[in-house]
Parts: structure tokens; C-alpha cells; sequence
């Protein structure tokens, strides 16, 4: 357990408890509107209000350690904008597959998630990712829906389709 | 009852052929549920209870508590092997097992955590029979002021084991703490923080956080890297070379004795559980190391300690439950819905009017553990192999496994919407040096510090009396005060040397 300044880029880390401290500022707010004490008791607001306090202190401590520190920070490593690229592309993939997961059901849109991972952001030769898309499809179906029993969904858009 | 005679009578119940079936079925299960995250042993076991009513006693409850301790071995393989702890009590396993993983030891790591666990289990199972139930009266000694000061205790030594500075793991202790408030308040039910979202009414799922911080973060940081970053490491193909080494068992025989006896004690204490064992065990071996600085990089007494402590929780919360009627965490209150449904009225005359049940069960949980040993050790060839995968078809796994994991915890998509969001809040976290264990600690514990803090100052009428007029609260908070005192006092000593 140390204070020496980390390795993150100090505006990186200046930002982040700044952010940290805002959420903390706004949850203070909230827990003094909810109320710190009911009567005799403690209310619903005083155990976030301390927590917050807590968060709003440790972010200030740790944005004042970082200001007066930002000289000392070793430089970081220039951006690696493909690598940027491929969080973007995993990101993306994981919401799609998230918000469509409903309306096209759990077999197509797994499939249509993983092919774009393999084929788009990881260049997999079209053959190895159906083959792997396949694989990882009915393994799923089997582990979860046919051995767990886990309820997954089918698809609205099926259901509107073959009604 | 002399100790022969319940351990003559315990396995009796427990040889019976129904019984060794329902109790490998329960490991098995249990193992399974504790691999995958988003199925916890609480959904599983409350499945069963319709099925509970037409079995015996004695073979529901050993049924239900194999699913409970197998869970805790199974939430430690993904927890070494992809950095997504199973179950709350693997998160400290996720720290140095996964980084052991990492080093070509996962296999060291996943037999550390298997013959730790069977140790710590018969080791339990031999305390229980002799004096199981004289401890419970322990446990009705700590009320909310002990329970309040033993979790503050906790999370400060909780930030002992960050990997990055004091103030930040406090910062991120502080916020954990604070996204346990969302939801519905403990005692008078106000919604908290909910912004109107349906999803948050009942609160943060432990599971959604744990995936998304671990899980999720970990796929994005392998991405950025591309496939180049993440490369299998080389692990030993034969099972021999897998397991742990004489140097291993040299390093984890303390570890997983003591982690045996924390978990023991905590295991008996409503609210105490796995997961607070695990991390106070994790946080002790750190604290007794002659190099401190290991843990975090593949150190192998923070996976032994804190998985045998886990599986002695496990067991040893079994006894509030038998011998006081008293459940110490959700699992145990499911079982004490089985219980009743029986007519079975645990407390302090179940072990007189039932010994079969009591010691029937005891004797079940030291056959279990021997049968998670036969089961899993074996298959640790089959589970490192996962790690071979290269980077880029792992990660399309990890995707899929947390996104179910998530979206079957309720049928929701808003869940794993969620989910994702705490995997960019830590993705960006690990990219500032902020370390996300100590949040997801915290998190765990918020509830129960908030209901017993909140209920000592009703019983304190206001003032925190209960603090320093009950003598184990005020041990344990003069513990957090000392604590405190030694960080400063460290702090300013290293600036009056870097002077």
C-alpha cells in the first residue's frame, strides 16, 4: 500500500475524480432530501449521506495528490487508435446483442454477435467463424435452455412472423 | 449425546445409498451453478423446495447444502480462469488466481483451491460433531453494534489489499458502499437512487456488478490489446505437473488453516458467510507474508486461504440454522423454508428430538467434500485447457456467458444493459489505476453494515452508546481506531524518509 503517483495519464485520473466527486456531490443532495433523521431514527438519507461524504472527501484528497503530483508522472504510451477500434467494436457488439436479444431470440441474435466479433473485429477466414458460431450456438442451447432449464427468449419478431 | 454416538448416528444417515445420490447430485449441481455467474446457489436451492416436500428430512437438507458448498468450489474455476468469480466469496479469488493463471499455474491454482477446501471442510465437519452446538450460543453475542464494527473493520482492511493507493481503495470503498444504498430502503422501503427505473426497485444485483467490473472489463482490455496482448499461456499438459508442487503445499499449509479457522468462526455468525471470510482471510495472509507485495501477482496463499475459509463458512453456517433455528445468510434461509415445510422446527431441540438430521447432515458435508475432490480434480486438465483458447474465441464465450448470466437473472434486458455499464465504469477504472476489488467488496458488504448500523443507533436511542459500552464492539472498533492510526503513522514516517 503506497501513495506514489500511478502510472495513469495524470489529466486521465484528474478527470476521474472529479467525476467521482460530482456523483458524490449529487448523491449528498439526494440523501438530504430523503432525510437524515425520522423522528427518533436514523432516516433513509444517513447512511448515503456518509458514504457520499466519504466519496466526496477521497476524491478531493486523491484530485489534490494528482495536482500537485502531474509533474512527476512518468509520460504514457501514445493511444493505440486500432486498439480504441476494437474496444468500439466489442462495445458495440455487446449492446446489440444485448438489445436485441428479445426481439430476434437467443439462438440468432448469438450467432449474429459472435460472427461480427470473429469475422469483423477479429478477421477469422469466413469458414472458422460459421464453424465456431455454429459450435458455440448449440453448445449454448444445450448447456442453458435444454440441461439448465434457463427460460431464454425466442424472438418477438418470430412470434409476429410465423403467427 | 457423547461425540461417538453422533458420529456413529451422522453416518448412518449419511451412508445410506439415497443419500450418497442426493449428495453427489448436490455438488455436482452446485459446482455447475457456482461456474456460471448470474446462477447462484439461492435460485437453485429455492427451485427445489417444491420437490423438498416429498423427500426425507435429512436427504433434502444434505441435497440443498452439497448445492451450497459446491457452489463455492465451482465460482472459484472461473475465477481463475477467466477472472469471473462464480460466486461473491471467489471475487478475492479472481486477484491472485487469475494471475497465477496467467503464469502458466492455473492448474496449482485450481488443486490449491480444491484440496484446500476438502481440507478445511473435514477439518469443520470434526469440529461441528464435537462442538457445533455449544458455539451457536457464541453467535447470539453479536448484535448490531459487534456486526457494524466487525464490517467497518473489514473494509478498512479491505483496502489493504488494493493494488493501487490508500485514498483510492477508500474512495472506491466509499462508492461501493453507496451503490448498495440503491433500491429500497432496509427499513422503511423509500426507494433510493432508482431514478424511476423498474430494474432498480429491489437494488444492484452483486452479480451484475461482479460481471460487468470483472468480467466484461477484463473482454474490453483484452480487445484494446488485440489477440497479440492476450497469447494461452503455456500450461503443463500432464495432471501431475498441473497440481499443486511441494513448494505450494509448503506455502498454503498455514494459509489454509488459518483460512479454516476464520471461516469457522465467521461461518457462525448471522451475516458473517463465505464472502466476508474469503476477503478477511485474503486480507490476513496478506497482512502475514514476509513479501506482502506478491499478493495481486500469483501469490498462492490468496487463493488457498481464501478458498478453504469460504467452504468453512460455508459449513459451519449450517450450525445457527440446526441448533438455534437461525439462518445466517439467504441460503440458509431457503433451507429453513424446507425445513418447515417438513414440520421440522430447527433450534436448541433438534439435536435432542432429531440427531439424525443434525449429525446426518454434519456427516454428509465430510463425504460431500470428499466427493468434490474426485469430481473436480480430475477435470482440472479439462478446465485448463480452456485456457488455451486464444484470446479471440475466448472472448466471444466471455460475452455470451455474461450476457445470459445476466439476462437469466431475471428475465430482463434492462439487467444486462446494467451489466455492460459497470463494465465501461471498470474498464475505464482499470485504465486510471482505480482498483475495482475493494468496490465490489464494499458492495457486498453495505447491507449488512447499513441494517445493523442503523439498528444500533435505534437501540443506542440516537447515540452511538452501543459502540464503547459493548465490549466486543468496542475491541473491534479500538481495532479500526489502531488500524487507522498505523496507516498515518506509516504515511508520515515514508515522507519524513523521503524528506
Amino acid at each position: 500500500m503506497n501513495e506514489q503517483a500511478p502510472a495513469a495519464a495524470p489529466r486521465a485520473r484528474l478527470v476521474a475524480h472529479a467525476v467521482l466527486a460530482g456523483i458524490g456531490l449529487v448523491a449528498l443532495a439526494i440523501s438530504l432530501r430523503l432525510g437524515l433523521w425520522r423522528q427518533s431514527s436514523p432516516g433513509e438519507g444517513l447512511f448515503p449521506f456518509l458514504t457520499a461524504l466519504a466519496m466526496v472527501t477521497f476524491s478531493v484528497a486523491g484530485l489534490v495528490r494528482d495536482w500537485l503530483r502531474r509533474e512527476a508522472a512518468p509520460a504514457r504510451a501514445a493511444v493505440d487508435r486500432a486498439g480504441l477500434i476494437r474496444v468500439g467494436a466489442y462495445l458495440g457488439a455487446l449492446v446489440f446483442y444485448a438489445v436485441s436479444l428479445e426481439f430476434l431470440g437467443f439462438i440468432v441474435a448469438t450467432a449474429l454477435t459472435i460472427t461480427f466479433i470473429l469475422r469483423v473485429a477479429e478477421r477469422y477466414p469466413w469458414a472458422a467463424t460459421l464453424a465456431l458460431t455454429a459450435g458455440t450456438v448449440i453448445g449454448c442451447q444445450v448447456l442453458f435452455v435444454l440441461w439448465l432449464g434457463a427460460m431464454l427468449p425466442t424472438g418477438t419478431l418470430w412470434a409476429d412472423v410465423f403467427q | 449425546m457423547d461425540v461417538l454416538h453422533s458420529i456413529a448416528l451422522g453416518f448412518a444417515t449419511a451412508l445410506t445409498w439415497q443419500n450418497l445420490i442426493y449428495c453427489f447430485i448436490g455438488v455436482f449441481v452446485g459446482t455447475v451453478i457456482g461456474v456460471l455467474p448470474g446462477l447462484g446457489p439461492v435460485p437453485t436451492i429455492s427451485l427445489l423446495l417444491p420437490f423438498s416436500f416429498t423427500m426425507d428430512v435429512a436427504s433434502a437438507v444434505i441435497l440443498m447444502a452439497g448445492i451450497y458448498y459446491g457452489a463455492q468450489y465451482g465460482g472459484s474455476i472461473t475465477a481463475v480462469l477467466v477472472r469471473i468469480p462464480g460466486e461473491a466469496s471467489s471475487v478475492v479469488t479472481c486477484l491472485d488466481g487469475y494471475a497465477m493463471a496467467r503464469q502458466g499455474r492455473a492448474g496449482a491454482a485450481l488443486g490449491i483451491a480444491a484440496f484446500g477446501s476438502f481440507i478445511a471442510g473435514v477439518l469443520v465437519t470434526a469440529a461441528l460433531f464435537v462442538v457445533g452446538p455449544a458455539l451457536a450460543d457464541f453467535a447470539l453475542a453479536f448484535g448490531p453494534a459487534e456486526y457494524t464494527a466487525l464490517v467497518l473493520l473489514g473494509l478498512l482492511l479491505v483496502t489493504q489489499l488494493s493494488s493501487g493507493s490508500q485514498v483510492d481503495a477508500l474512495l472506491m470503498v466509499a462508492f461501493g458502499l453507496l451503490l448498495s444504498t440503491v433500491g429500497k430502503d432496509p427499513i422503511y422501503g423509500t426507494e433510493r437512487f432508482t431514478f424511476h427505473i423498474f430494474s432498480l426497485f429491489d437494488g444492484l444485483n452483486i452479480a451484475l456488478l461482479a460481471m460487468g467490473v470483472f468480467g466484461v472489463a477484463e473482454l474490453l482490455i483484452m480487445a484494446e490489446g488485440g489477440s497479440a496482448a492476450v497469447q494461452p499461456v503455456v500450461q503443463p499438459k500432464r495432471l501431475l505437473e498441473l497440481l499443486p508442487n511441494r513448494a505450494d503445499w509448503r506455502a498454503s499449509a498455514l494459509p489454509i488453516l488459518r483460512g479454516t479457522g476464520l471461516g469457522f468462526f465467521l461461518g457462525l455468525l448471522p451475516g458473517g458467510g463465505a464472502t466476508l471470510s474469503s476477503f478477511s482471510s485474503y486480507v490476513l495472509e496478506r497482512r502475514l507474508a514476509k513479501a506482502p507485495e506478491r499478493f495481486g501477482h500469483g501469490a498462492i496463499e490468496g487463493v488457498a486461504g481464501p478458498e478453504s475459509a469460504n467452504n468453512a463458512a460455508a459449513q459451519s453456517a449450517f450450525v445457527p440454522l440446526l441448533s438455534l433455528g437461525i439462518p445466517a445468510n439467504a441460503v440458509m434461509g431457503v433451507i429453513l423454508g424446507a425445513l418447515l415445510i417438513q414440520g421440522i422446527t430447527p433450534g436448541p431441540t433438534l439435536v435432542a428430538n432429531r440427531p439424525d438430521i443434525f449429525f446426518g447432515v454434519i456427516a454428509s458435508m465430510l463425504i460431500g467434500n470428499l466427493m468434490l475432490i474426485v469430481l473436480n480434480v480430475p477435470l482440472i486438465s479439462l478446465f485448463v485447457q480452456i485456457l488455451r483458447l486464444p484470446g479471440s474465441i475466448l472472448a466471444p464465450l466471455i460475452i455470451v456467458f455474461c450476457v445470459i448470466g445476466a439476462y437469466t437473472l431475471s428475465n430482463n434486458v434492462v439487467e444486462v444493459i446494467i451489466m455492460i455499464g459497470f463494465g465501461i465504469a471498470g474498464y475505464l477504472m482499470r485504465k486510471v489505476d482505480l482498483d475495482p476489488a475493494p468496490l465490489v467488496l464494499a458492495f457486498v458488504l453495505g447491507n449488512i453494515l447499513e441494517t445493523n448500523f442503523r439498528q444500533a443507533l435505534l437501540v443506542g436511542k440516537g447515540t452511538l452508546a452501543l459502540f464503547y459500552t459493548r465490549p466486543i464492539a468496542g475491541v473491534l472498533i479500538a481495532c479500526s481506531v489502531a488500524l487507522i492510526a498505523l496507516q498515518v503513522g506509516r504515511a508520515v514516517m515514508r515522507r519524513h524518509d523521503a524528506a
